[in-house]
């Protein structure tokens, strides 16, 4: 597959048809335009012109709540490697890739596409931790109905869902409905799976609202719907999956309702969000988001783990993009003096005296920007680098610029509102500018400029300008030497080095065992949170005559920033036993931040656990008894959960279990705990079934510092039968 | 003079529309019978003992074939209630328009270079615009050479063409707008393939079928892709005499 990137002119024969609200800064215009040639597995040629907005709702967040329908006997892998085993990876990577999305760079992409404005704000996809989550997961093992499957189907399979589980819908969720391998479906506007496409989304009516939802079909099992993937991070088959599922998961946000309410004469186009509408004679009329980069795979890091998504386009810079930003949002509420259609706006970007980027709010064929009314633009920094302390963003010019017709007087312009957001690739806020008045300013013929003073941007006193660093660093059973010395690196996103740190010098004492170092340094220049991306530790002996290297156990790290007296960020905090083991062979330590999950001091120790199990759809039944064993220190230990003659389990019911032990552990003592289900039959009576929904295993000093030691949940977790009686938890498996 | 057997597909009559200039009116009639309509010119004679019931596209089909833009099934056979492929398509209109490689080769899953069909196919797939056909898929790489032509495949392909070609020019907004007020049918379009198919219906490409629907899902025959093309080759692409106009009876 290739790439090509090229400019042509594009004529916009189509643009006064087009509703425009609100416009992103990069809006296709009627001069020249790049544009991809995109010799792509779509099989055409694309003319690439960007998106175009119809006015019709964006998805701000995703509730996704998945159905993966696979009736016995049906894998997502084809024979022979298809299996239950290959088959729940498949189903945890698709969730995983879901739940990761926020917060980050590849999510970003979609900022740039705001939706419905009110008079004073308007609605845009959020890329915040949680922005996409999933919600219900739903395993159907009914047999397919017919084949190939129907469009139909695949709704009546969410009206069931729904009906059946009291789920809500609308704007904030969409339905995910997987199918096996070389399950085909026919959707009779648009054609075939064996045909025409890999997967849809969509929408339909149901008790008076809107259901969005997409049609996840395999795949790895359909020709020409492998995205050319053939190696991935995680299951071959799933990794295709979910370059799919992006394509189609970014155009439900951009335009979840693809058809509208309805054509009328007002708005042909009526209520339809995100997609390319510039001329009826270009081979990229009808895009969306996902169409314009189809099947073109990007490895992605989302939030440390590793997956492949499809590219999205970003309309500003138009090509397709794997992450965006930095950026800056731009949220602009008119006054009673509108801005004419043939009038156009720029917001000029300055440090100091010195303009380094001018940011087109409006152009001058685009739709007036009426009384009353609020705009968002949100366009790339270029170099794309956040302000710095060397650089910062001092001030934003607003101008006016009126192109008058002939007889035409100059525009005027009441701006009321104005917001300026700078933001990190991950969507952090890093300064902001709020202002407002009435009018905040009225830009004139004779006055078309007014200048606005950004304030701390890099914010000093917050995440933009952090001025110093802490490291408390633990050694554990290898000291190290006095001659030896320790330095941590501390690098950019981009991989360049910020600033190099020397923890310990040569001369200076050396780190005894269990000995703990509190050290503080500044961070010269200061420097945005987003910027500290990677710190090394690095050990480096320097021998005397017949000595050999120094070796160093590093137990725990603990590093945090700040702008004193500002609150200290956390960047890292890790523990272990060791943590690392730095040698002459691996003398490097690296560490990823943010990584602050708790980990308890290996010193710590516990003498007691508690279990808390939720059954699912299926009790234990009274008559029958759980188990739990408990290796410590390698021996077994059995904890009666359930007695015979205890009551029953109900569906849907909680159960909270302490034991003690008789002496005080620590972590590393602990092993495997295995539940086990035993059936005690009465006469004639089958083996019980117990569904567990969730599992999460304490332990504790006498309940005091409750540490996690296993935690799960699905729907159901395990299924425990006479035939499959027991589920092993692996120590710290799903704790944070 | 026979009457049309297949009510679905009014033959002449929207282009003679067209041609007189009644856009509001444009939407094709049910009784054909009533109006001026508009025969194919003669052609040369080739005799398919299979049109039986499609008298009035035999000139259409006459032409096509003597032109060499469709082929027969097998001598004397026509197969004029057959469907039409895509790949059969991509052959006639590369053969209609001479439509040559496009700038960069296309890429398809299922169409090897050595395939017949290639330099058809990859003359036509820069005017496919799959994607208003499938709005809101992720589309697969395969071309389908045998998946059976859609009226709303043939409509769009046919417009881009034509617009390529500067035979049609895009209706304004509020020609659009207007066009789509005064057709019932085309709130059931989808919004993207809306402006296409008004462009079609309007420009007498792709009339309205009988009962004043568009049917975008609605596969041609290889009778109504003759039609279809004969009338743009004579109103669109070959100078030619005016047609003779037949009173009704």
């Amino acid at each position: 597959m290739r790439n090509h990137e090229s400019c042509v002119e594009i004529r916009k024969v189509w643009n006064g048809f087009v509703k425009v609200a609100r416009q992103n800064s990069r809006l296709p215009v009627s001069l020249t335009c790049a544009f991809a040639l995109w010799l792509a597995a779509a099989g055409t040629i694309q003319a690439q012109t960007n998106l175009s907005d119809h006015g019709g709702p964006i998805m701000q967040t995703v509730d996704a709540n998945l159905i993966f329908w696979l009736p016995p006997g049906s894998h997502y892998v084809s024979p022979p490697a298809g299996n239950a085993a290959a088959d729940q990876l498949y189903e945890t990577t698709i969730t995983n890739f879901l739940n990761d999305l926020g917060q980050t760079g590849y999510w970003n992409i979609l900022t740039q596409y705001p939706g419905q404005c009110s008079s004073t704000a308007c609605t845009a996809p959020q890329n915040a931790p949680g922005a996409v989550k999933v919600g219900r997961v739903f395993q159907d093992l009914t047999p397919y109905p017919r084949s190939p499957l129907q469009d139909s189907d695949v709704q009546n399979e969410i009206q069931n869902f729904i009906n059946q589980n009291g789920l809500s819908f609308g704007l904030s969720t969409e339905f995910f409905v997987f199918t096996g391998a070389a399950v085909q479906e026919c959707n009779g506007l648009t054609g075939c799976t064996s045909t025409d496409f890999c997967a849809y989304h969509s929408e339909f009516d149901f008790n008076g609202g809107k259901v969005i939802y997409a049609f996840m079909p395999n795949d790895d099992s359909l020709p020409g719907c492998s995205a050319g993937i053939s190696s991935g991070p995680n299951q071959l088959s799933a990794d295709r999956e979910t370059t799919i599922l992006s394509h189609e998961l970014a155009e439900s946000v951009t335009d979840p309702l693809p058809f509208g309410t309805s054509l009328n004469i007002f708005d042909p186009l009526g209520n339809t969000a995100w997609w390319d509408s510039n001329n009826i004679f270009s081979s990229s009329f009808g895009q969306e988001i996902g169409d314009k980069c189809n099947q073109s795979p990007a490895s992605v890091n989302l939030n440390g783990k590793a997956f492949v998504a499809q590219q999205q386009w970003s309309n500003d810079t138009s090509n397709c993009v794997a992450s965006f930003g930095p950026s800056i949002e731009f949220d602009v509420s008119t006054g009673s003096d509108d801005l004419r259609g043939d009038s156009s706006s720029t917001a000029g970007l300055q440090s100091g005296a010195s303009t380094f980027q001018t940011v087109t709010l409006k152009s001058q064929g685009m739709s007036p920007w009426g009384n009353n009314t609020t705009n968002e633009v949100v366009t790339g920094l270029r170099p794309p680098v956040l302000p710095t302390a060397q650089t910062p963003l001092t001030d934003i010019a607003v101008t006016l610029t009126s192109h008058n017709s002939f007889g035409e007087t100059d525009d005027n312009w009441n701006i009321e509102h104005l917001t300026a957001k700078v933001l990190d690739p991950t969507g952090r806020l890093i300064c902001e500018l709020s202002l407002g008045g009435d009018p905040l300013v009225r830009l004139t013929g004779s006055m078309p400029t007014d200048t606005f003073v950004m304030p701390n941007c890099p914010n000093q006193s917050g995440p933009g300008g952090l001025t110093q660093i802490e490291f408390v660093i633990v050694t554990g059973s290898d000291d190290l030497r006095g001659d030896s010395s320790a330095t941590a690196t501390i690098k950019a996103p981009n991989g360049s080095v910020l600033q190099v740190i020397t923890l310990k010098a040569q001369n200076q004492a050396g780190w005894n065992n269990n000995s703990t170092h509190d050290l503080i340094f500044a961070l010269t220049p200061p420097q945005p949170l987003s910027q500290l991306q990677n710190i090394l530790i690095t050990l480096t002996s320097h021998d005397s005559f017949g000595e050999t290297d120094d070796n160093w156990n590093i137990q725990s790290v603990n590093i945090t920033a700040s702008n004193p007296p500002g609150p200290a960020q956390c960047l890292i905090n890790s523990g272990g036993n060791p943590l690392a083991r730095l040698t002459n062979n691996a003398p490097t330590l690296t560490l990823s931040t943010p990584n602050c999950t708790p980990t308890p001091p290996p010193t710590a120790k516990f003498n007691q656990v508690e279990f808390n199990i939720t059954t699912g759809g299926d009790d234990l039944r009274g008559d029958s008894s759980a188990t739990a064993v408990l290796l410590v220190n390698g021996n077994p230990m059995l904890f009666t959960l359930k007695a015979q003659s205890d009551p029953s389990w109900d569906n849907n019911t909680n159960h909270d279990k302490i034991f003690s032990l008789n002496t005080l552990q620590p972590l590393s003592a602990f092993g495997n705990a295995v539940i086990t289900l035993t059936s005690h039959n009465g006469f004639a009576e089958s083996n019980d079934n117990w569904n567990i929904q969730s599992i999460l295993v304490k332990l504790s000093d006498s309940g005091n510092n409750p540490t996690c030691f296993f935690n799960a949940a699905g729907n159901p977790f395990s299924r425990l039968t006479g035939s499959a009686p027991s589920v092993t938890l692996t120590p710290l498996s799903g704790c944070p | 003079m026979q009457t049309k057997t297949r009510p679905r597909f009014l033959l002449y009559f929207p282009l003679l529309v067209a041609t007189l200039g009644s856009p509001s009116t444009g939407r094709a009639q049910p009784a054909p019978t009533k109006v001026k309509k508009v025969t194919a010119l003669p052609s040369q004679n080739a005799v398919f003992s299979d049109l039986g019931n499609h008298g009035v596209e035999a000139p259409a089909i006459s032409n096509m074939v003597a032109q060499g833009i469709m082929k027969p099934v097998s001598v004397g056979i026509f197969n004029p209630d057959g469907v039409v492929t895509r790949g059969d398509f991509a052959t006639m209109v590369q053969s209609l328009y001479k439509l040559g490689k496009p700038s960069e080769t296309v890429s398809f899953s299922d169409i090897k270079s050595t395939d017949p069909l290639f330099s058809a196919i990859q003359a036509m797939a820069p005017f496919m615009n799959r994607q208003v056909m499938c709005k809101g898929c992720a589309l697969t790489t395969n071309f389908s050479p045998n998946a059976a032509l859609s009226r709303e495949e043939a409509s769009i392909i046919l417009v881009r063409i034509m617009g390529a070609k500067n035979q049609l020019q895009p209706m304004t907004s509020q020609e659009l707008s207007s066009f789509l007020q005064s057709t019932p049918d085309a709130k059931n379009w989808k919004p993207a393939a809306a402006p296409y198919f008004a462009l079609a219906i309007k420009s007498g490409v792709m009339p309205l079928l009988g009962d004043n629907t568009f049917q975008p899902a609605l596969k041609l025959t290889r009778a109504d892709t003759a039609v279809l093309l004969d009338n743009i080759n004579r109103q669109f692409i070959v100078p030619i005499k005016p047609p003779v106009l037949v009173q009704p009876k």
